[in-house]
């Protein structure tokens, strides 16, 4: 008996997948398609949020700048997967300097290590089915742009056994007059593998 | 020494309290999220301490009951923690479900409080 399923989710489950199919126009600024093979993650300028003392104005704001965080936080996903698994020498362009990333408990930092570490791992076939992201408040980021990220799917290594997988990122956006970069600055993956009941 | 870096120490000192929490008496788990707090349950959006825990307080179960299977802690540039943690769950009778949850710590005044939470129930049956 299943009756808290849908009791616990009332929210978009199929959302990021139905979005994702081949036939439907992308809702990105560019089209992700044409960005395939880009070494980094360049999207518009996030709008400032005005200091607005309207309730109202500042719950329209939140929800704007949220979109846009998200919508760059998509484009990021579907280019960090595509990179790993069709360019994997080209992922760690994606990475911070300083950035850590845990795999299955495994710790790895700064680039020269994920270098290493992404250069052993085995060729993979990654399928994002979910998504899901959030701006981190400038209360705790100290005025720099931060969007966490969590995704899940499906991964298989070397054509073998296929794993659901976890995976949650913390991106920070270096600004420009004319763009937004976004690099990771913290990665932690890990499998979700059912106990068969 | 082997001790743990002090952020696994105090991501799982606040995990551990968290989901104390949360199965016991999660209406008690106001303290831990401030104004600027989001919550994302199961694709939702919640901003704000009291419409995060009114949406906590209004799960629609008794009893509830965590389990962690792994959890992993990072600093991040700007001093907080990201906290991952990897689980299942049972609700009242229903069966055993698995989750995945992300929180960002914050420490505020000497006290750590959660800024960004993010659960997501591990159910594969898309399409």
């Amino acid at each position: 008996m299943r009756k808290f399923r849908s009791e616990w989710s009332q929210g978009d489950r199929e959302g990021y997948q139905r979005r994702h199919d081949v036939s439907e126009e992308p809702h990105t600024s560019c089209s992700w398609r044409g960005n395939q093979r880009r070494e980094h993650v360049v999207t518009p300028p996030l709008q400032e949020k005005d200091s607005s003392d309207s309730p109202m104005a500042s719950a329209v704001e939140f929800k704007t700048y949220v979109d846009q965080a998200c919508r760059a936080a998509e484009e990021f996903v579907n280019i960090y997967y595509e990179t790993m698994d069709k360019r994997r020498r080209a992922l760690t362009r994606l990475y911070l300097d300083k950035a850590t990333l845990i795999w299955n408990g495994n710790v790895v930092t700064g680039l020269e290590a994920l270098a290493n570490f992404f250069d052993m791992l085995p060729s993979s076939e990654f399928q994002v089915n979910m998504l899901d992201c959030q701006p981190v408040h400038e209360q705790a980021t100290q005025a720099q742009t931060t969007v966490l990220v969590v995704t899940s799917g499906t991964v298989k290594f070397d054509g073998n056994k296929q794993h659901y997988f976890n995976q949650n990122f913390l991106l920070t956006a270096q600004t420009t007059a004319n763009n937004t970069v976004w690099k990771i600055a913290s990665d932690c993956f890990r499998f979700q593998d059912w106990a068969t009941i | 020494m082997g001790d743990k870096p002090i952020w696994e120490q105090i991501g799982s000192s606040f995990i551990q309290h968290y989901y104390q929490l949360f199965d016991n008496d999660r209406t008690q788990l106001g303290a831990i999220y401030i104004d600027a707090s989001c919550l994302t349950w199961e694709g939702q959006q919640f901003q704000g301490k009291a419409a995060i825990m009114e949406k906590l307080s209004s799960l629609p179960f008794q009893k509830i009951q965590h389990s962690i299977t792994a959890q992993d802690h990072q600093p991040t540039p700007e001093s907080c923690i990201i906290s991952m943690v990897v689980g299942q769950l049972k609700a009242d009778e229903d069966p055993i479900m698995g989750f995945h949850q992300m929180f960002l710590l914050k420490n505020i005044s000497d006290a750590w409080v959660c800024t960004n939470d993010m659960f997501r129930l591990a159910l594969h049956n898309f399409g």
